[in-house]
């Protein structure tokens, strides 16, 4: 009699309650494992339709590859391309709305140790919920993270061919900084405490591959907090202050007024504003960045192509 | 009275100089000490700018500011008969404080970030004001209720400070306010050490011509007025002069804790309880462990230095518990 029981219970269950075609579309495909920057293991068993970005430079890559109509939520700075409005915000600033995140039910979310602190993991992991941070030294990271993301989300071609016309794109960058004088530069990032581009960031490959050298080549932290004597030593020949606010040179100059009169950036005047969103983000718009900078370092270099 | 320690106060007086010279030692750029002395007479250079500018102005700066919350604390302390009053403790420092992070956050916007002392002199100032009329009443006659008006005063404004925090939306400045509240001599211009200078002066001048009232108002009330001193005058004039002193001296340099209670505590148990050598011998020992503690910092966090006021606190916290406990000390 409970043998009879259990066979039509398991008759209901798998004959009637699913289709044939549901059972197909639930079965997990081949789970995919990816590793992320921080050499996490990421179990993918479908491609993500549900797609969550914590960073401006992420949901930049998840829309430069296409994978537009997949993302579900992203963070309060997302201004870019300008559809993103329209997206809802995971992000209170300036931790993560969790509760949200939750609520979106993502199978993918996208987070970069830039901006995001890698302790996020923790919550993630917890709910089961897939999340693959991204780390940049260099443009190649960039790349290769375009691809993997390409590959993870299925839109590999696109990513590819974005890809092949960034690293063609840079190259022509390389080669006309290839020559010039290469002058020492420092990126100002905080001004109170002062924050530079240590070599291990991101931007200070940018600056190298751009006919600059990074004024703080001792200094081997991403964005490290450093003295007024440290800019003293390095007595950088151009400063770059990736802000659109005209003020920040003013209030630097106001509060170290010595290295306002002694550095050679100061006295020779050449301290530029460079658009944050293109330099401080890593994603497909950096190489446009580095175009600028190339140019801001080089005024004698032409690259209109690149930086329209 | 225990012997006045003309040694110790010798000894302080030398090491001045030598922890100065010290502290145009320490930095990032690296010159021997025979380099640092022939650029004190060289001509004009950067690595001349260096040693003037940067690392004397912040060893001095350094000293100035022990001095005189050394002193800050021995007035303090006098003021309500109690060794744990403190410029931190008494709300000196959460009003220059709150004063500060007004600008740095942009709440207002009026002057550079240069005005930053104005700004921290005057919510001292603002700070000084409640307590005067938390205090007032009991000004004459009560004295633990100053020190505990003074703590509700400090809790009033670092929970102002923290709203203003937690309602900002600009990590830039938040950076500059959490940098600021951790208290740092970098940075430090010539304009702040002749200000300071003057201030710590005034104090100290003051504070030795008045020793002994100072003695009388910190053995009792009663003792002082039946000896025919106006209290209450005097405890209002000792109360505005040191704010004014020490609140200038935190505006450039961020609240430093500890230094005001640890360093007294310290003079008194080698000294007795009478002011006038207190004063002179804790006042210089104020000044060199504080610019002490500012190298180790660097030392031991280079090339920005650990905040001096973490420093100070971990150094300080100990001494603050035994005194708590302690049955000896009742000054």
């Amino acid at each position: 009699m409970n043998r009879l029981l259990t066979a039509v219970a398991l008759l209901l269950l798998f004959g009637c309650n699913h289709s044939r075609q549901q059972l197909i579309e639930d079965a997990p495909l081949i789970t995919r494992l990816y590793k992320d920057d921080l050499d996490r293991e990421i179990k993918l068993s479908r491609t993500p339709s549900r797609v969550v970005s914590l960073a401006p430079s992420c949901t930049e890559m998840l829309y430069a590859i296409g994978a537009e109509t997949q993302v579900v939520g992203c963070s309060d700075a997302c201004d870019y391309p300008t559809e993103v409005s329209n997206i809802p915000s995971v992000t209170t600033y300036p931790s993560l709305d969790l509760p949200a995140i939750a609520e979106l039910d993502p199978d993918f979310v996208l987070a970069t140790t830039e901006i995001i602190d890698v302790r996020e993991v923790a919550f993630f992991e917890r709910y089961g919920i897939p999340l693959y941070f991204q780390d940049f030294s260099s443009t190649e990271d960039i790349y290769r993270n375009l691809e993997v993301l390409g590959d993870i989300l299925n839109h590999k071609e696109e990513a590819y061919e974005l890809t092949a016309s960034l690293e063609k794109y840079e190259e022509i960058i390389v080669e006309s900084a290839k020559s010039k004088v290469r002058y020492r530069t420092m990126i100002l990032i905080g001004v109170e405490p002062l924050l530079v581009a240590g070599t291990k960031s991101f931007i200070s490959e940018i600056i190298e591959k751009a006919g600059g050298v990074n004024a703080f080549e001792g200094l081997n932290d991403k964005y490290p907090v450093i003295n007024q004597e440290a800019v003293l030593s390095a007595n950088p020949e151009v400063i770059l202050i990736p802000s659109t606010n005209e003020q920040i040179y003013q209030n630097f100059a106001n509060t170290y007024p010595l290295l306002h009169l002694n550095t050679i950036a100061s006295q020779n005047g050449r301290v530029y504003l460079v658009d944050p969103n293109l330099v401080l983000r890593p994603g497909p718009r950096t190489i446009q960045g580095m175009a600028i900078i190339a140019k801001t370092i080089h005024p004698s270099i032409d690259l209109t192509e690149i930086t329209e | 009275m225990k012997r006045y320690p003309l040694f110790g106060t010798l000894l302080l007086i030398a090491a001045i100089p030598v922890v100065l010279f010290l502290g145009m030692n320490t930095g990032v750029w690296d010159l021997s000490p025979r380099e640092v002395f022939d650029l004190i007479f060289a001509p004009e250079r950067l690595s001349k700018v260096i040693i003037r500018d940067l690392r004397l102005t912040r060893v001095l700066m350094a000293m100035l500011s022990g001095g005189l919350l050394s002193l800050g604390g021995f007035m303090m302390q006098a003021l309500v008969r109690n060794p744990l009053a403190d410029p931190y403790i008494m709300g000196l420092s959460a009003g220059a404080g709150f004063g500060t992070n007004l600008r740095l956050l942009g709440i207002i916007t009026v002057g550079s970030f240069a005005t930053l002392p104005v700004y921290a002199f005057t919510g001292g100032c603002l700070s000084l004001g409640m307590l005067l009329l938390l205090g007032s009443r009991y000004l004459t006659n009560n004295s633990a209720k100053l020190l505990i008006a003074g703590i509700a005063v400090s809790s009033f404004f670092v929970a102002l400070t923290g709203l203003m925090i937690y309602t900002s939306q600009d990590s830039e400045d938040l950076r500059a306010v959490i940098f600021w509240s951790f208290g740092s001599f970098a940075g430090t211009s010539w304009n702040a050490i002749w200000v300071s200078s003057i201030l710590l002066a005034v104090l100290w001048g003051f504070g030795i011509a008045n020793a002994h009232r100072l003695d009388l108002i910190s053995v009792g009330e009663l003792q002082a007025r039946s000896l025919g001193m106006r209290t209450g005058y005097m405890k209002l004039f000792i109360l505005g002069l040191t704010s004014l002193c020490v609140g200038g001296s935190i505006a450039y340099t961020g609240p430093v804790g500890f230094i005001g209670l640890m360093v007294p505590h310290f003079s008194r148990s080698i000294l007795g309880g009478l002011h006038r050598p207190n004063l002179i011998f804790g006042t210089l020992l104020g000044a060199v462990f504080l610019a002490l503690c500012d190298l180790i910092s660097q030392l031991i966090y280079p090339p920005v230095g650990l905040p001096i006021g973490i420093l100070t606190a971990i150094l300080g916290i100990p001494f603050f518990l035994q005194l708590l406990f302690s049955e000896r000390h009742g000054i």
